[in-house]
């Protein structure tokens, strides 16, 4: 009986909201076990604070087409729409590297142990779900001769009108300890169209392999979160190693991919 | 994490879902909150899969990761702001003497501090032991018994006998 009454109270379940898939292939690029409470966290305050450019009259970089405004916007609506998405995405990550480091190339990074192997060169084919308002792309970069994993993601906030979202303080929550395994140095600040972005590095100092990770966070338009990371790990799962003490790319070379994408992207 | 152990995962996490997602609402009474809890939970689990996949029980270990989970989602900041609810909150002090439906059950678990919310739920609905319960919440048997007496005294009118 006491069961009935909880179910009762239960009644009956809203679809699933969780995203199994998206955790478990966020996980697998180790990543998610450094966002600290990613999923519970502060409200994303837009408050018109994303400037809306005119078309033409972008601070960005220049689109590559001579159209008056090339940017795109993050649709998720339908599979289709998602697949536009993510295909765009590729292209547009593809012209900011070479825009922020000049010769640098891509190489096949597998997703999982046993992947059978994909021609070099390839910019990051971008994963969704369908309608799920999350898309990851993740590779291999090689840049004067330094090699290293660059991934992206998009996400959404998982709600859309309580006060819970990603946590963009660099100081940790009460009752969250710091992983003492790490050396972290994490600056708050703003991109340049207003919204709030985290810049993160973080140095493994214990006893295994080294490991560096240069990693930024920027609020885009209509409640999703870019994210732009580098770390000098190739391989996959068990079989990551690193290819030399530094990533590939910087920090500020990260911030400048995340601020071209940021500018290629309509609210 | 091998394919085979990835596999044996998501079987793990398939089956339990909708378990995790029910007990979870009953800890925080908003399914957001609820599936976010269980998404931290389920993160958690695959980045200790190997511990968790040689635990003498998974069920309670991935019980215990959820639990803790959302009491550490209750010692946030955050949580202490104004937070928008479609429904009116109970008035202080309407906890019923005697809990006989969903509404007095959700009153009393809404009245509770969150240890002992859990302690009921994973007594009482998820059927833990005392001894099962205190290890997952890393707390006595004997806290799990006096935390746990306020709700069973009003659960036991609704269901007598029962406990």
């Amino acid at each position: 009986m006491s069961h009935q009454l909880f179910d009762e109270l239960i009644g009956t379940p809203p679809p699933v909201r969780v995203d199994v898939p998206g955790i478990v292939r966020r996980e697998r690029r180790g990543r998610a076990a450094r966002r600290l409470g990613g999923s519970l966290a502060a409200v994303l305050v837009l408050a018109g604070g994303v400037a809306v450019a005119v078309p033409g009259q972008q601070s960005g970089p220049p689109p590559v087409a001579a159209a008056p405004d090339t940017r795109f916007r993050l649709l998720f609506d339908t599979s289709e729409s998602a697949d536009v998405t993510a295909r765009r995405l590729s292209q547009e990550l593809d012209r900011a590297l070479q825009e922020v480091a000049p010769g640098a190339t891509w190489f096949w990074m597998p997703e999982y142990v046993g992947e059978e192997r994909k021609p070099d060169g390839q910019p990051p084919t971008f994963i969704h779900n369908g309608t799920t308002d999350l898309v990851v792309g993740n590779s291999g970069v090689s840049y004067q001769g330094r090699r290293g994993a660059l991934g992206i993601s998009i996400s959404a906030d998982l709600r859309s009108q309580d006060d819970a979202g990603f946590h963009w303080p660099c100081r940790l929550p009460p009752g969250i300890q710091e992983d003492s395994r790490y050396r972290w140095v994490c600056a708050e600040g703003r991109s340049p169209s207003g919204g709030r972005t985290k810049t993160q590095t973080q140095t493994y100092t214990g006893r295994r392999q080294l490991s560096v990770q240069h990693l930024i966070i920027v609020e885009l338009p209509d409640k999703r979160r870019l994210e732009v990371s580098i770390t000098n790990m190739v391989g996959v799962d068990e079989s990551v190693v690193p290819a030399q003490p530094e990533s590939p790319l910087s920090q500020e070379q990260v911030t400048a991919i995340a601020w071209y994408l940021e500018g290629r992207v309509k609210s | 994490m091998r394919r085979a152990d990835e596999e044996d995962f998501n079987a793990f996490v398939a089956e339990r879902m909708d378990r995790w997602r029910r007990s979870a609402y009953l800890l925080c009474q908003d399914w957001h909150t609820a599936d976010d809890v269980v998404s931290v939970s389920v993160a958690k689990l695959y980045r200790s899969w190997r511990k968790v996949s040689r635990a003498d029980n998974r069920d309670a270990y991935a019980q215990r990761v959820l639990t803790r989970c959302w009491l550490d989602e209750r010692r946030r900041p955050w949580h202490n702001r104004e937070q928008p609810s479609a429904a009116v909150p109970e008035a202080a002090g309407a906890v019923p003497e005697t809990v006989t439906d969903r509404d007095g059950l959700a009153t009393l678990l809404r009245s509770l501090a969150p240890r002992q919310r859990a302690v009921l739920v994973l007594r009482f609905y998820l059927d833990y032991s005392v001894e099962e319960t205190a290890r997952m919440l890393g707390i006595s048997a004997g806290t799990v018994k006096s935390q746990s007496a306020r709700g069973l005294a009003n659960l036991r009118t609704a269901v007598s006998g029962h406990f």
